[in-house]
């Protein structure tokens, strides 16, 4: 088994983790930003029935059927959630819960069902549950290289006004700007970048690489510029990290210990960093 | 022309509307409140004319456009409590965020942007703190850095909602003091006001609300105990002590 | 039998669920009910691992320490680190649950559970797994267990009624009555510990959400009172096992899941009811202006 990793597969592996990682935590720092740190969580449960019901209809897995089919269920769920809220006095809070479980149900469902049918090729899809960064592929890594050059080109260009949206949307819609398209690109933004990585960390841990970058970033920095950085260096970290140690410990899965180094990161930054910057009031 | 005239403006559900059915007409170069009691619909008027409630009906026009045509002419500052304050940003940024109207989505503000945004912190007598976090800021500091951000936009019509409202003194001399200048470069101002006391002072013209519009013109034409009783619903019998209105009411 | 065993524990469960759920939407921390339905894995797996059995009274108190530790670490996270409420309760939960796989993943051989098993649930293995005592067959352990679940939670919310309401509805007014909002506030969670845990087994974790949330945000819409909002969820998650077992044996999919999207079905439809009835109240209104 050790052979076998040692080979160029932990290279794909690795690779993958990182580039995940780095794009997770820029995306998601700004959905923490917004006060939407849960949202990931959400859309990660959301982008199962996608996959599913493609699956049921054209019997494949190919890497852009799954991209685009979970890409639309997951924003059918987004724009779900802010319909529930509008039309009726369901709270935020409950309108998120409602739709994870019910797209998630939904999507268990049609799993169920496949795991009926006479099709083959059908293993795997429950990979997506948990993710399984040690069947990474080469082919994967390439996917996952444009996702990632795509959501941090697109944040690069437009960070200025993401960061505006972020503060104050009221006051950027004053200004004359196109709110919903800024709406709408970010999320299929954030939608792509869970996609892929429901791949590596699957869907109940991908929240955590969204959010828990750059919540230990928050610790380092005041500048939005450098959280960012920071954040995405502690991807790095976690992930070099935790593809080490399932490479050490036979059947290890990775996406648990990447979340679990976060947090130790976390804590670490929260006694830490308050000594160092000595001005930091807490 | 006009700076700002409204038709029959309407905000919120046709059960129980916040606001009904405002139409006025406000000149340009005069400083406008917009007084009324708690409830009366002040806020809710401002983000109505900015089409910032998704249940809005009427019709709006900014020197004789749509607001579509006009958003480059008007800034609007919203009440401090809206935002979140600890967010990670520096003073200068903030103010920097007034010209994104004229950037598109790939542009960075040039360096004439951030002269033009230094240029506003040194009207409202903040620009000793460009770099400093926006969470080291106290409320009169923050109301001041929001006004800076819409000097930035290089305006025509400021609609500013409650800027005098938890400020300290010096935040409010400062303000007072722009506005003068604001008015003698033939500029615009609509502000929600609470402050009767001062509002002689700081205005020339006033918008009485209260669910309705109850009546709007020069202070000196429109400010009469009826009109005030109307608004007030005939809560504020202390106006008379205070010498504000004489008690024949018109004129 | 066996439909029998399935829809009675199913209903027991769903009930425990709907009245909890209840609650927790009115304090809107649903969230913090799907965050503790993950995290008591880790309780679970931590009983398995140090006890190396399924003592119901052991998996109760795991899942409730486990379930509490979740609730107050993201609180007092929140507070000193300054970290907003949502994040720190996903950086809470993620990470506990992170811990649980990684636990399993190291003692596989001691801990008879996988993956597959905490996010379906075995519900058609209900009726197997039976209890025996005196040479005479009870019936099945799960039904037992949500059965007892049901109880705690009837007595607890029956006994509190109105400090529930009142700590819901004004916490701070609560407080300044004398009555700690923070005890209730941990006492909910405890319920909501023990109802996933015994939910769990059977319907799996993301399920016990959707029972959890969706019929009492269903009861949300139509109720005008807390009592009356507990009944309607509680009518409103039968219905949603009753549609779920006859969707389930119609498309031959997972029990669990049906349910959850029979219950999704039912709050979408109230939505548009409500919806066409506001519309037509609104077009009441117009024609006498």
């Amino acid at each position: 088994m050790l052979a076998f990793w040692q080979d160029a597969n932990l290279a794909w592996v690795l690779t993958g983790t990182l580039l995940l990682g780095i794009s997770a935590a820029v995306v998601g720092g700004f959905a923490v930003l917004r006060q939407r740190a849960l949202i990931g969580d959400v859309l990660a449960h959301a982008a199962l029935p996608g996959i599913m019901v493609a699956f049921i209809l054209f019997e494949s897995k190919a890497p852009g059927l799954v991209l685009i089919s979970a890409l639309i269920s997951s924003l059918l769920a987004y724009y779900l959630i802010s319909w529930i809220t509008r039309v009726s006095k369901i709270k935020n809070d409950a309108a998120m819960a409602i739709v994870l479980s019910l797209f998630f149900s939904i999507g268990m469902m049609a799993l169920s069902y496949i795991q009926t049918l006479e099709t083959p090729n059908k293993s795997g899809l429950d990979r997506l549950l948990f993710g399984q960064a040690a069947a990474i592929t080469q082919h994967d890594v390439i996917w996952l290289s444009w996702v990632a050059i795509i959501s941090l080109c697109f944040i690069a260009v437009v960070f200025h006004k993401l960061r505006l949206m972020s503060f104050d949307p009221q006051y950027a819609q004053t200004l004359g700007l196109n709110l919903k398209a800024y709406e709408l690109s970010f999320a299929l933004v954030l939608v792509l970048t869970i996609v892929i990585g429901l791949q590596i960390v699957g869907v109940v841990l991908m929240a955590a690489a969204l959010l828990i970058p750059i919540t230990i970033a928050r610790f380092w920095s005041q500048s939005l510029k450098s959280l960012l950085v920071i954040a995405a260096m502690m991807s790095v970290i976690s992930a070099s990290i935790s593809t080490q140690i399932s490479l050490m410990i036979p059947h290890m899965p990775t996406g648990p210990w990447i979340v679990l180094i976060l947090g130790l990161l976390f804590g670490l930054s929260w006694l830490i960093a308050p000594r160092i910057q000595g001005l930091r009031h807490v | 022309m006009n700076a700002l005239t409204t038709h029959n403006l309407s905000a919120g559900y046709q059960a129980n509307k916040v606001l009904q059915n405002i139409s006025l007409a406000l000149p340009q170069s005069q400083a406008t409140a917009i007084i009324g009691p708690n409830g009366a619909g002040k806020s809710t008027l401002l983000k109505g004319l900015m089409n910032l409630l998704p249940q809005v009906s009427g019709e709006v026009s900014f020197f004789g456009e749509p607001l579509k045509k006009q958003y480059h002419n008007i800034a609007y500052v919203p009440q401090r409590e809206e935002v979140d304050w600890d967010f990670p940003i520096c003073v200068l940024d903030v103010v920097l965020m007034g010209r994104h109207g004229q950037l598109k989505f790939w542009q960075r503000p040039s360096k004439h942007d951030h002269q033009l945004a230094l240029q506003s912190l040194d009207k409202v007598g903040m620009q000793a703190f460009a770099q400093r976090q926006i969470s080291q800021l106290s409320g009169g500091q923050q109301q001041r850095v929001f006004i800076a951000r819409a000097l930035a936009q290089q305006a025509k019509l400021y609609l500013m909602d409650e800027p005098f409202a938890g400020v300290d003194i010096a935040t409010e001399k400062a303000i007072v003091a722009l506005f003068k200048q604001l008015k003698s470069n033939q500029q615009t101002l609509v502000c929600v006001h609470h402050d009767l006391n001062t509002l002689k002072d700081y205005f020339d013209w006033v918008i009485m609300i209260n669910g309705g519009l109850v009546a709007y013109g020069p202070i000196q034409e429109v400010l009469t105990l009826d009109n005030l009783n109307k608004t007030y619903d005939g809560r504020l019998p202390i106006l008379q002590n205070l010498g504000l209105v004489n008690s024949e009411g018109s004129n | 039998m066996y439909e029998f065993w399935i829809f009675i524990t199913a209903s027991l469960i769903a009930t425990s669920c709907a009245l909890v759920g209840s609650l927790l939407i009115l304090r809107r921390m649903s969230m913090l009910g799907d965050a503790i339905s993950h995290s008591v894995l880790l309780g679970i797996v931590l009983v398995f691992i140090l006890f190396g059995q399924t003592n119901v009274i052991w998996l109760l108190s795991g899942a409730v320490l486990v379930g509490l530790l979740t609730a107050w670490l993201s609180e007092w996270i929140h507070q000193k680190a300054a970290v907003p409420a949502d994040a720190s309760l996903g950086l809470v939960f993620t990470w506990l649950f992170a811990l649980a796989i990684i636990l399993i993943a190291v003692y596989a051989d001691h801990v008879h559970l996988d993956h597959d098993h905490v996010l379906f649930g075995e519900m058609a293995f209900i009726p197997f797994n039976t209890l025996h005592a005196f040479d005479i067959n009870w019936g099945p352990k799960a039904f037992w267990l949500s059965l007892g679940v049901l109880l705690i939670n009837l007595v607890v919310i029956g006994f509190a009624f109105e400090r529930f309401k009142l700590s819901s509805f004004h916490p701070l007014l609560a407080t300044t009555l004398g009555i700690s909002a923070a005890f209730w506030h941990y006492m909910l969670m405890s319920l909501v510990s023990i109802t996933a845990v015994a939910s769990f087994d059977a319907v799996g974790s993301i399920l016990v959400v959707a029972l959890l949330v969706i019929p009492a945000s269903t009861a949300y819409l139509f109720a005008n009172s807390l009592a009356k909002m507990l009944l309607y969820s509680v009518l409103f998650a039968q219905a949603a096992v009753l549609i779920g077992l006859g969707l389930a044996a119609w498309i031959d999919s997972a029990l669990s899941a049906s349910m959850g999207v029979a219950a999704g079905l039912l709050l979408l439809i109230s939505l548009l009811i409500k919806r066409l009835q506001q519309a037509r109240h609104t077009a009441h209104i117009a024609s006498k202006l």
